[in-house]
């Protein structure tokens, strides 16, 4: 008899054990929730942002700072998916983004319509409004260039050159592509040579920040807006801050790549290496 | 007492009541494993009770945990990736058809697009856009949004620091260059249905006010 009530104590005190673990793994998933990106059977990353950001601020102070940037125009489209249908259409707009930067020399890539004017020596692109029905035809034509959504959720990087290029070449055109990468990271050296040929780079990234920042001379707070997705935004300029303390000596270094992100509403610089993961960059060079 | 004055009591007693000693005492036995086993019962009633306790804590708490910035009696809260943008014909549409009955501008909108939310599909908004060529180009957004929702895109036109008055209303803007090129301007002002977002870029710098009365044609 002594031996049946201690075990069903020990039963007892394992029920209550199971109960307690059960409340700590239910609260610590709620507390950090797991961050998963979609990838295909052979391992390639289907891009197809959802724009779901959570926003944390830094800040840091400095006294001197010494900037090297180059724009390969002040403006850059950043059109935006506005038909209800299309679902997952980072790529598709992206692409359209790239286009649209091109028809200022090969005005045939969006037919009937200017992408941008220049004035006192300075282009500036139109945005998605101006020819709203034009700008979204490019993306309808790319969703389905680039098989969007039809092997699984959003484009991989290959449907994304695939149909870019299939794009091009029916206006006569062709397209060559370069990874700006080295040894798997961002090789600003390889990021600027491609700029200064006014080629626009294609960031592929799974988790991302795009960041809006302010410096009043001596503090400068990023207001980072950080997402978990994958998704695909195009690089036209960059700007590589080296930040100093009163005593000379350099505090940190950042490089921040001025993006078209695809989003309505979302503008700011992508901060390098500071979420995320940049699976690739590659530039565009329509010709 | 001691050991041997509860033997002898316990013997006169088996000889009062005539029966067997075996039978009398194997009852004392009975009832003292009675008392053992009733010694335990409160440990078996705690024990479930903390069962209970824990198991109701581990449902309520990660519920009470996720749900405190989802949850609002007034309002829902529509993230960007819930938002889905539709070009509309015309504003005939926005009016009739998604009874959005809000103080539209006045100057005629190059682009008309309704505003609707995966995860509420009582959600009907507008953005309108408006271009105004001068020596530059003046790129205008308005976004009409019930005030039954909150979109993350505007959530940042609330806390604006900057206020003036304009026709009746109370307008909070910021003012942002965004580039060598660029000013940046963000309007926001309310009435009893509807916030409205303005947002502007152009070369040079806007007042809210001269933006809202182009708008509007005050």
């Amino acid at each position: 008899m002594k031996k049946n009530l201690n075990y069903k104590l020990l039963v007892t005190s394992v029920c209550v054990i199971l109960a307690l673990l059960f409340l700590l793994v239910l609260t610590v998933n709620s507390a950090n929730p797991t961050i998963t990106y979609a990838y295909s059977e052979n391992e390639e990353v289907y891009y197809a942002s959802l724009g779901n950001s959570r926003k944390e601020t830094e800040s840091f102070t400095y006294t001197t700072k010494t900037v090297d940037s180059y724009l390969i125009n002040p403006s850059f489209p950043n059109y935006y998916n506005n038909n209800g249908n299309l679902q997952n259409t980072c790529a598709n707009v992206a692409g359209a983004n790239i286009i649209g930067y091109y028809d200022r020399y090969y005005d045939n890539l969006i037919p009937d319509t200017a992408t941008g004017y220049e004035r006192n020596n300075k282009y500036t692109y139109y945005p998605m409004k101006y020819s709203i029905n034009k700008f979204q035809n490019v993306i309808n034509d790319l969703y389905v260039k680039m098989s969007t959504n039809i092997y699984d959720v959003g484009s991989t990087q290959t449907q994304y050159k695939n149909g870019l290029s299939a794009y091009v070449n029916s206006k006569g055109l062709s397209v060559s592509y370069s990874s700006v990468l080295t040894n798997k990271h961002l090789d600003l050296d390889k990021v600027i040579v491609q700029l200064k040929k006014g080629n626009p780079i294609s960031l592929f990234m799974s988790g991302y920040n795009f960041t809006k920042l302010s410096d009043n001379g001596s503090v400068v707070i990023w207001d980072k807006y950080l997402y978990d997705d994958n998704h695909i935004a195009v690089a036209y300029g960059y700007d590589k801050v080296s930040y100093f303390n009163s005593n000379g000596s350099l505090i940190r270094t950042e490089v921040y790549l001025k993006v078209s992100t695809g989003i309505y509403g979302v503008d700011g610089v992508y901060i390098v290496n500071k979420y995320g993961n940049l699976n690739d960059a590659e530039s565009a060079k329509i010709f | 007492m001691d050991n041997k004055e509860l033997y002898e009591i316990l013997q006169d007693y088996a000889v009062s009541t005539r029966n067997d000693k075996e039978i009398v005492f194997k009852k004392l036995n009975r009832s003292q494993k009675r008392v053992k086993q009733n010694r335990h019962k409160p440990q078996y009633i705690f024990a479930g009770l903390m069962c209970t306790i824990v198991l109701v804590l581990s449902i309520a708490l990660p519920i009470a945990l996720v749900d405190t910035t989802q949850n609002n009696n007034q309002t829902t809260y529509c993230s960007t990736d819930d938002l889905i943008f539709n070009s509309e014909e015309s504003l005939d549409i926005l009016i009739n058809d998604y009874k959005i009955n809000a103080k539209y501008p006045s100057y005629e909108a190059v682009m008309i697009s309704s505003i609707s939310a995966q995860n509420s599909s009582a959600f009907k908004g507008a953005l309108l856009g408006y271009l105004i060529f001068d020596d530059t180009m003046l790129d205008i957004d308005l976004a009409i949004v019930p005030k039954t929702h909150i979109l993350q895109i505007y959530e940042d036109y609330f806390i604006m620091q900057n206020t003036i008055a304009w026709d009746e209303y109370e307008v909070k803007f910021s003012v942002e260059k965004t580039t060598d090129f660029e000013y940046k301007l963000q309007i926001y002002f309310t009435d009893d249905k509807y916030d409205y977002f303005v947002t502007s870029k152009s070369d040079t710098e806007i007042e809210p006010h001269i933006l809202l009365n182009l708008l509007y044609e005050n």
